[in-house]
């Protein structure tokens, strides 16, 4: 983190202040108009009741994917720009924790029940996943990345390199297994006609990684603790066995 | 509950709010930090961000309750996680062209599976959890 911050302040101090105003501006164009858009997505969110597909985060991603298409800026240079608020997820995983603690009695007296379909949800996900693969013969090292798509994304890129999986695709399967979990995983709920917070919250957890407990934030905090809880358990369980089963 | 409302006529609350949330994400973001560093340190197999989550846990037991300088921040936080996951869902635009060369499988193995697990796990933890 230091060096982060000494590489930082170099690569500042060698910039003109023209360099160094362009690309603070740069960044604060991009970020403003990233969350003006997610604001738009929330009313929208709101306004059509919270229908589970027009999830914020989907909807924001496709207006902003349209954009940087459209003036053919480079993904890179998005990211780049908007660094400052991908940092944040940092601190907002750690926050995380408040629901879980709030919740811990409940959790506690529940115990097996509750660890049983987070083990459910962490073998099937992914075993489903590569069954599918293995069936319609993809090469073997997109089988091996598919394994990880349930577990968080750096988890998933240091599992996937250790099984000889591809560790930037890990990321693609994962972030794509959250969104549709987010967006389509409600909806199966109404379908199985399932309105236990607790049984929709292990699900979006142990399934859909932070992206799916990020819906659960938004249906309740008890579906947001559970959900926190098949997150860590799902992530530390399967990044501990995985390796073990191919070593 | 917390609210972010800004009011103008109360112009000290207003430094407060703001103070208190400077305050809390330095604190959330040492968390991180010291997440990652003890992570380096043990060379432990979990990441760092479970870790951040666990230590920020242990401080929350400590104090018993969340400590209420930080409840607005953690809050506000929370509720917009989804605006922090935008940037590493357009990072998947980059990888578009693996896709086309086993779209259909892809497809199956990502969306139907995905479906299929959720619903299957879902009903596991019916059949399992007393009602709520």
């Amino acid at each position: 983190m230091i060096n982060d911050a000494l590489t930082l302040f170099a690569w500042l101090h060698n910039m003109s202040t023209y360099e160094l105003v362009s690309v603070l501006l740069t960044s604060s164009i991009w970020i403003g108009f990233t969350s003006v858009v997610y604001v738009f997505a929330r009313l929208l969110f709101d306004r059509v009741k919270q229908n589970p597909l027009f999830n914020p985060l989907a909807i924001s991603s496709i207006v902003i994917c349209v954009a940087l298409l459209t003036i053919n800026l480079q993904v890179a240079d998005y990211r780049a720009a908007v660094t400052p608020l991908e940092l944040l997820l940092g601190p907002a995983t750690v926050a995380l924790a408040m629901p879980l603690f709030r919740h811990t009695k409940v959790l506690l007296t529940l115990g097996w029940r509750v660890v049983i379909p987070i083990a459910v949800g962490g073998t099937v996900a992914p075993l489903l996943a590569w069954f599918t693969l293995y069936q319609l013969d993809v090469p073997m090292d997109l089988q091996m990345t598919m394994l990880v798509k349930s577990i968080t994304t750096p988890l998933a890129m240091e599992t996937t390199a250790l099984i000889g999986g591809i560790p930037e695709l890990a990321a693609v399967f994962v972030i794509l297994t959250g969104i549709v979990g987010a967006t389509l995983g409600p909806l199966a709920f109404v379908a199985l006609k399932i309105k236990s917070e607790y049984a929709q919250g292990l699900a979006l957890g142990s399934v859909a990684h932070v992206m799916g407990t990020s819906k659960a934030i938004s249906i309740s905090e008890a579906c947001a603790a559970f959900a926190t809880l098949a997150l860590c358990l799902n992530g530390v369980l399967t990044s501990i066995l995985l390796p073990l089963l191919f070593l | 509950m917390p609210s972010y409302k800004t009011s103008f006529s109360k112009p000290l609350s207003n430094i407060k709010t703001i103070l208190q949330g400077v305050l809390s994400l330095a604190f959330l973001f040492s968390i991180v930090w010291f997440a990652r560093y003890l992570k380096l340190l043990f060379e432990l197999p979990v990441p760092a961000a479970l870790l951040g989550i666990v230590i920020f846990y242990i401080y929350l037991m400590l104090c018993g309750a969340t400590p209420r300088f930080m409840a607005n921040t953690v809050q506000l936080l929370l509720k917009h996680m989804g605006l922090f996951l935008i940037p590493a869902v357009i990072s998947v635009l980059a990888y578009l062209a693996v896709f086309t060369d086993y779209a259909f499988a892809l497809f199956l193995a990502i969306v139907v599976s995905t479906i299929i697990s959720l619903a299957v796990t879902v009903m596991v933890a019916k059949w399992l959890l007393p009602n709520d």
